[in-house]
């Protein structure tokens, strides 16, 4: 019990020296993101929201580890071990027997591992960055600071009423919100980009 | 002047002494009359951090019994409540006074509407204690059957301080009472403290036998005389021949930030103190904890994760409901903020590998995805947020998610059998002898990429029967049945706060014999509409997660994650599954209440 109290006062130490850094970021991102927090609630969050997931994406692009790699080439290799397990035979049961003794003993393990992997990864760079955003951005803009900045106590008004928090969605709300917007804008930006927007088309149908 | 005159003297001088003293200052005069009466009390801070001990000592009428209210200023109403099911709750379903034997309502004869227990605006202060050296006036000690979930209740036996009721209560002791004044406010009081339900909804103060809340302390008396586990932290000493006393009271160790209390000796308010913060208060995990810890709880969990590759999800609910222990914010009950605050673990797990996977491998079956979705969809939206808000309390849900962890334990000790371990293995041998040809394929540079899915029978038809190759294999599946099997894996997703691949993933390998690695993406597909749609579906209730304990969730369990993946290798399988394999089991025992020392 002693050792846990003075594990514990020294956690609180560190916490303590962590969490003067914190307002100091807070108050560089609200110089950062001024030009838009002027533009009004909603726009500033949808702009932030926008600038997170583009550096996210560069971050997890950039930062992707060697074993990730490793994996996704082992991966291949067994992929291509059960297709010449495939053609091994004419006959379609055994075809299929071959293919499933290939998934159960190699394939379907790496395939775990590399999915853990790039899970984690992916989480790490993308999601902890946006929840950390999603906290900044639900005190930046909560309700006092709201109406002290722009005189109302909400950052979008909708036409119909939604929920228990009536016709009106704080930041929170509007910050997942534009979390799924964003993320389906830049998903359809890159599907015609690309050449044609009949690629969605085929992809669902 | 004879004797007789001189007493008559002196008693008209007496009287018109007092009376000019009456005249002159009615109130001091007053004060010094009821001086004798009143307690002189003192309180040993004005200023006090949660969990410290509060000392008020004075002096009460010699012979009366001590009584002090301790009553934060913060209040409750079920009215008010958060949370619109805690609040249809108490102020619609557990207010209603039932009569004990039959069960039934009862009806108010002289409305004709039901009798109520307490009304929607009944008042009562979100944190009430009583230190007495006489707590039998209150209420008595008597059994209680704890542990054991709904199918083995009340598997030990201990002892609780029951209040006892309104019309028991003297009219001495009525008055005694602070800032409770009616037997509506007695009502609601016994509730918040006596049930599980009022007490992970409003004061989130549990009294603890082994790791089971028993219930909420309300009356307590000294530790040394009744050494009643609930009295632990409480000294009362009084001399009753002279009326001194000095009563010694543990605060609560997890009392919101800055929560103001009056203090009332014998009725009479003896003054205020305020109890400040110790550590980070987490505002809606309503706990003062250290990030740290939770984000080195999740850090071990992502390690645990990362080995086995399952029940992540699972696990973090888990680790919030024994080692975070969060509440929720007052009104509204723990679970409502605990499933949300998981929410973004699972959402973030799929979101990069989704987009990978499903838009840049092109491994996904869209048809049997998007049929999963729209059944998790109508689950994990409109069902789930609001069957899991209602039906599915702090208590129950540990129930029903020790039967989760009991069914993941059973199935990892099915593959443990010989016969599951010896098929495996026969299928490794197999592969042996195609090696070679792969090495040769290779060689020849036939290594080509990886598989896509090429759809034979699609179309909206594709919906009933659909039908693709991969890698020159035919599948045929009904996506309208992964549909309809998709509401169910909503519904348990967003009840529990997990992203239901446990259940996305055997149900495809199993029911339309996947390959794993095409079962993951569609699972992701699963996983991402559960978090989103139950996320939005608590949202729009009006239950919040905790952002810190969510990001420390994510962050911890992601890198732990990367840490487990690279040292899995240190380990067998069947050494993993066997360690998962008890832990599961552990959290079966726990969550039923089974096991509730460790």
């Amino acid at each position: 019990m002693i050792y846990f109290n003075a594990i514990s006062d020294f956690m609180d130490l560190i916490w303590e020296e962590i969490s003067v850094v914190f307002p100091a970021i807070g108050g560089l991102l609200a110089i950062l993101f001024y030009p838009l927090i002027l533009m009004g609630p909603a726009v500033a969050i949808i702009g932030i929201v926008l600038s997170t997931i583009l550096i996210t994406r560069w971050l997890s692009v950039r930062t992707e580890p060697e074993r990730l790699k490793k994996l996704r080439s082992d991966f291949q290799h067994w992929m291509s071990v059960r297709k010449a397990a495939m053609q091994a035979s004419d006959n379609e049961n055994q075809k299929k027997i071959n293919a499933k003794a290939v998934d159960q003993s190699y394939l379907d393990e790496i395939y775990v591992k590399m999915y853990i992997e790039s899970t984690c990864w992916n989480g790490l760079t993308k999601g902890v960055p946006i929840l950390l955003m999603l906290h900044w951005v639900t005190c930046q803009f909560n309700t006092e600071n709201l109406i002290a900045q722009y005189g109302k106590g909400y950052v979008v008004k909708l036409p119909f009423a939604l929920g228990v928090s009536g016709d009106t969605l704080g930041a929170f709300g509007w910050f997942l919100t534009s979390l799924v917007l964003c993320y389906l804008g830049l998903w359809m930006f890159k599907m015609v980009k690309r050449g044609s927007i009949r690629k969605i088309f085929n992809i669902c149908i | 002047m004879s004797k007789k005159q001189t007493y008559v003297i002196i008693f008209i001088s007496a009287f018109l002494l007092s009376f000019g003293m009456i005249q002159s200052s009615p109130t001091a005069a007053i004060e010094s009359a009821l001086a004798a009466t009143k307690p002189h009390t003192n309180i040993s801070s004005a200023e006090l951090k949660v969990g410290d001990t509060v000392t008020v000592e004075g002096q009460i009428p010699a012979g009366e019994d001590l009584f002090i209210v301790i009553a934060a200023q913060t209040t409750f109403a079920p009215k008010d409540a958060l949370g619109v099911k805690e609040r249809k709750r108490l102020t619609n379903k557990d207010n209603i006074a039932k009569d004990k034997k039959t069960k039934k309502t009862i009806i108010d004869p002289a409305t004709g509407k039901k009798k109520l227990k307490w009304k929607p605006g009944t008042t009562i202060p979100y944190l009430y204690y009583i230190v007495t050296n006489n707590p039998e006036v209150f209420g008595k000690v008597g059994d209680k059957r704890y542990g054991g979930a709904f199918f083995w209740k009340g598997l030990y036996k201990t002892n609780m301080f029951y209040l006892t009721k309104w019309n028991k209560l003297s009219d001495l002791v009525k008055e005694y009472l602070g800032p409770i004044k009616t037997k509506e406010q007695w009502n609601f009081l016994t509730y918040a403290h006596e049930k599980k339900f009022g007490i992970n909804t409003i004061g989130k103060e549990g009294t603890l036998k082994g790791k089971v809340v028993i219930f909420s302390r309300t009356v307590v008396t000294d530790y040394n005389k009744e050494p009643y586990y609930w009295n632990k932290g409480t000294s009362v000493w009084l001399d009753k021949a002279t009326g001194k006393f000095k009563a010694s009271f543990k605060t609560f160790r997890h009392t919101a930030p800055n929560t103001k209390f009056d203090v009332f000796v014998n009725s009479q308010k003896a003054g205020t103190y305020n109890l400040a913060a110790k550590g980070y208060w987490l505002s809606r995990g309503w706990r003062y904890m250290n990030p740290l810890w939770i984000l080195l709880g999740a850090v071990v969990i992502g390690i645990w994760f990362g080995m086995m590759g399952a029940g992540g999800g699972m696990m973090m609910s888990a680790y919030q409901v024994m080692v975070v222990h969060t509440s929720g914010p007052m009104g509204i009950n723990a679970a409502n903020t605990l499933k949300p605050s998981n929410a973004p673990l699972t959402f973030f797990s799929s979101l990069g590998a989704m987009y990978r996977y499903a838009i840049k491998d092109r491994r996904v079956a869209w048809p049997l995805g998007m049929c999963f979705g729209a059944g998790i969809f109508i689950g994990a939206f409109w069902i789930g947020p609001n069957f899991s808000a209602k039906y599915l309390p702090m208590m129950v849900y540990k129930h029903w998610l020790g039967i989760l962890t009991l069914s993941m334990g059973m199935r990892l000790v099915y593959e443990l059998t010989p016969r599951v371990m010896e098929k495996r293995k026969a299928i490794k041998s197999i592969i042996a002898k195609f090696n070679e040809e792969v090495k040769k394929a290779r060689e020849e540079g036939r290594a080509a990429r990886m598989g896509k899915i090429e759809t034979i029978k699609g179309g909206f038809g594709a919906i009933w029967d659909y039908r693709f190759k991969f890698w020159g294999e035919e599948f045929a599946i009904k996506p309208w049945i992964f549909g309809l099997t998709g509401i169910f894996v909503g519904v348990v997703a967003a009840s529990f706060g997990i992203g239901g691949g446990f259940l996305l993933v055997p149900i495809m390998t199993t029911l339309a014999a996947l390959p794993m690695y095409m079962a993951v993406p569609v699972s992701m597909i699963g996983t991402m509409f559960s978090s989103v749609c139950a996320l939005a579906g608590y949202f729009l209730l009006g239950y919040y997660p905790d952002l810190v304990i969510a990001t420390c969730i994510v962050l911890g369990s992601f890198a732990g994650g990367v840490i487990g993946s690279r040292i899995q290798g240190y380990f067998t399988e069947k050494q993993l599954k066997w360690a998962l394999a008890i832990l599961m089991f552990f959290l079966f025992f726990r969550f039923t209440g089974t096991e509730i020392w460790i």
